[in-house]
């Protein structure tokens, strides 16, 4: 425990500046889309009262309505995007950089006494930590996104209804349900267990069994949808639900088969 | 500790962000829905099922009975994962014909009908929601047409042990037709009709009342919504022209056997008053009829009805939401009741209306 503990610091200090990095770009490029949008619709209700010759309110309504709090941080969907591929890279980062370097991070890892259990946890905690936090970061920013929209915009060009409306990524994060952050956070787990078992293949086998092992496992994945749900449907028509349910289970089911060999290659196979 | 100081500093952020948010979360008030009677006794109607959901922050799902129980289904992940849909499963037996290319399916809010003509036979399915009893029977019916290839058969009604399908030629609008099976015998009839469609017209047949038919034509290549129907009645010896119901700008639903038409009013903003048009086929008269409501009824939208002429509708109301049932028949309010939200939720909205 303590040493997975003095791992998972260790780890979160290395990766300090690449996440602070990450986070700051993230905010910088969501304040500046907000900027954008309402400087670009205060802009285009402009013009048309100076074109148009009519009042704001006319304005406003020609061009659409009110700007909306959703119209406004629409970027932020393709931002969290963006941020959803760098975690995923940074799944990858978290063991490459480990044998870069004239001096290899890994040796010092892997000649570490006691059980090699713990590099997996920690680099596995890590993501996670990293993943909860961006959750919680871009949430207190969301509230701050809400504060500056209300501040810049006049009353007739916001929707003050509409602060509670995000927009589609927005919605997938913040429910409202607290349980589904623990369920974002089963999924994040998924995702980054197969994502270690690619690099763990990689740096354990030779480059064709590895590709052929991850494939096998891609495989697995699709082919476990499509069996379960032509056995369901040999069974009865309306198990749609059932179909997602036992497929979840499924890969939860194969994600700690994966989770187990994961472990298995990085206390028997992984080396320098 | 400072040899924790990384982890420290990610677990203090996690805890006051993600405790924001979880607090935040808290302090969102759902929606406190109680169901009041405003006329008539619930006992006196049928179950319901009204389904409301609340948007924006915490959507969730409720469904409100007859009963006025009330039932919250959570809209997280998992609880879209586990949620109970209170429709009905189709036999898996009638659904893979259903599928089938060449079945084509109609129906109403009571039952559902497959047809495949192929080979000679017309194949006749049938599934009722109430009972979830399937019901089917294979006819003789020598035709070298196919459904699902330019053949397109519905039902137009079904009465006792008889159901009266329309058959159309897709590529010939004229060549519509009337058939009647009788469940109990192994025959397909076809009704002749005592005058043939107009030339670029299409037939609608809508009601069959003993020996009498009323259908409805309109030129072929017309939008639907917008063209003004002409309606008919062949009594099997003649056929006449209603030009009462011509005149008016509604459609028309058959009820009690096709005996009545009944054609619904809806205003599109606020009323107080539900009408309509009765056509009776013994009679032939045309009648206007009409219930007060004691709730001002808002976006009518969700109907549903019996066989014993009940309509059943729901819509908001100025407080909430409501359900009335009305007999159409005797021009009454059975029942009223009214959904009523103690949070007074903004954004709910009916999801599903259906009479269980």
């Amino acid at each position: 425990m303590k040493r997975w503990l003095l791992l998972t610091n260790e780890e979160l200090k290395r990766s300090t500046k690449l996440l602070v990095l990450l986070i700051s770009g993230l905010i910088v490029a969501e304040i500046a889309s907000l900027l954008y949008q309402i400087y670009d619709y205060q802009h285009s209700v402009e013009a048309t009262m100076r074109i148009e010759q009519i009042s704001e309110l006319d304005a406003i309504e020609q061009g659409g309505g009110a700007l909306t709090f959703a119209q406004a941080t629409n970027f932020y969907d393709s931002i969290i995007v963006l941020a959803m591929g760098m975690i995923v890279l940074f799944a990858f980062w978290i063991w490459y950089r480990d044998w870069m370097g004239e001096t290899k991070y890994i040796y010092r890892l892997l000649l570490l006494p006691g059980s090699r259990r713990a590099i997996f946890a920690s680099k596995m905690a890590t993501l996670l930590l990293v993943v909860a936090s961006l959750i919680g970061i871009q949430w207190v920013f969301l509230l701050l996104s809400r504060t500056l929209y209300l501040w810049l915009l006049p009353d007739a060009q916001q929707v003050t209804a509409s602060i509670n409306e995000y927009s589609f990524y927005m919605k997938l994060f913040y429910t409202m349900y607290p349980s589904d952050i623990l369920f974002i956070l089963l999924m994040t787990f998924i995702v980054i267990s197969f994502v270690f078992m690619t690099v763990l293949l990689e740096r354990s086998f030779r480059k064709s069994k590895a590709f052929l092992l991850v494939g096998l496992t891609g495989i697995a994945l699709i082919a476990g949808w499509i069996v379960i749900g032509v056995t369901l449907s040999a069974i009865s028509n309306d198990l749609s639900q059932l179909h997602m349910q036992f497929y979840l289970g499924y890969v939860v089911l194969l994600t700690l088969y994966v989770s187990y060999k994961n472990l298995r290659l990085v206390q028997t196979r992984l080396s320098v | 500790m400072k040899r924790y100081r990384q982890l420290m500093i990610y677990g203090l952020i996690i805890l006051v962000t993600i405790g924001s948010y979880i607090g935040y979360t808290l302090s969102i008030q759902g929606a406190d829905l109680s169901l009041e009677t405003v006329s008539g006794k619930p006992s006196q109607i049928e179950n319901f099922n009204l389904r409301l959901q609340t948007k924006g922050m915490r959507s969730t799902i409720y469904d409100v009975n007859a009963e006025g129980d009330i039932e919250k289904q959570s809209n997280s992940y998992v609880g879209q994962l586990f949620r109970e849909d209170k429709i009905t499963d189709l036999p898996d037996r009638y659904y893979k014909f259903t599928t089938q290319m060449e079945t084509n399916v109609s129906g109403d809010e009571q039952s559902e009908y497959a047809i495949q003509i192929k080979h000679n036979k017309l194949q006749f399915k049938m599934f009722t929601f109430k009972t979830e009893e399937t019901f089917e029977k294979t006819f003789q019916y020598d035709t070298k047409l196919e459904t699902g290839r330019g053949l397109q058969a519905s039902v137009v009604d079904k009465q006792a042990m008889k159901v009266y399908i329309q058959l159309d030629r897709v590529d010939r609008p004229m060549e519509t037709k009337l058939l009647v099976l009788d469940l109990t015998g192994d025959r397909v009839e076809e009704i002749v009709l005592q005058k043939p469609v107009a030339p670029k017209n299409a037939r609608q047949f809508l009601a069959i009342h003993q020996n009498e038919i009323v259908y409805t034509e309109q030129p072929s290549d017309s939008d639907e919504e917008n063209t003004k129907h002409s309606y008919f009645l062949d009594d099997g010896k003649s056929v006449r022209s209603i030009k009462e119901l011509d005149q008016q700008q509604i459609g028309y639903t058959p009820y009690a056997n096709g005996r009545y038409l009944i054609g619904l009013r809806l205003p599109e903003g606020e009323t107080k008053r539900i009408e309509w048009s009765t056509f009776d086929l013994e009679t032939r008269r045309l009648s206007e009829h009409s219930v007060s409501s004691p709730l001002v009824l808002k976006k009518i939208d969700w109907l549903d009805s019996t066989d014993e002429m009940q309509l059943y509708l729901s819509s908001e109301t100025n407080a909430g939401f409501q359900v009335s049932v009305i007999d159409l028949k005797n021009e009454q309010l059975i029942y009223q009741g009214e959904i009523k939200d103690a949070n007074r939720k903004k954004g709910t909205n009916i999801y599903d209306f259906s009479v269980q």
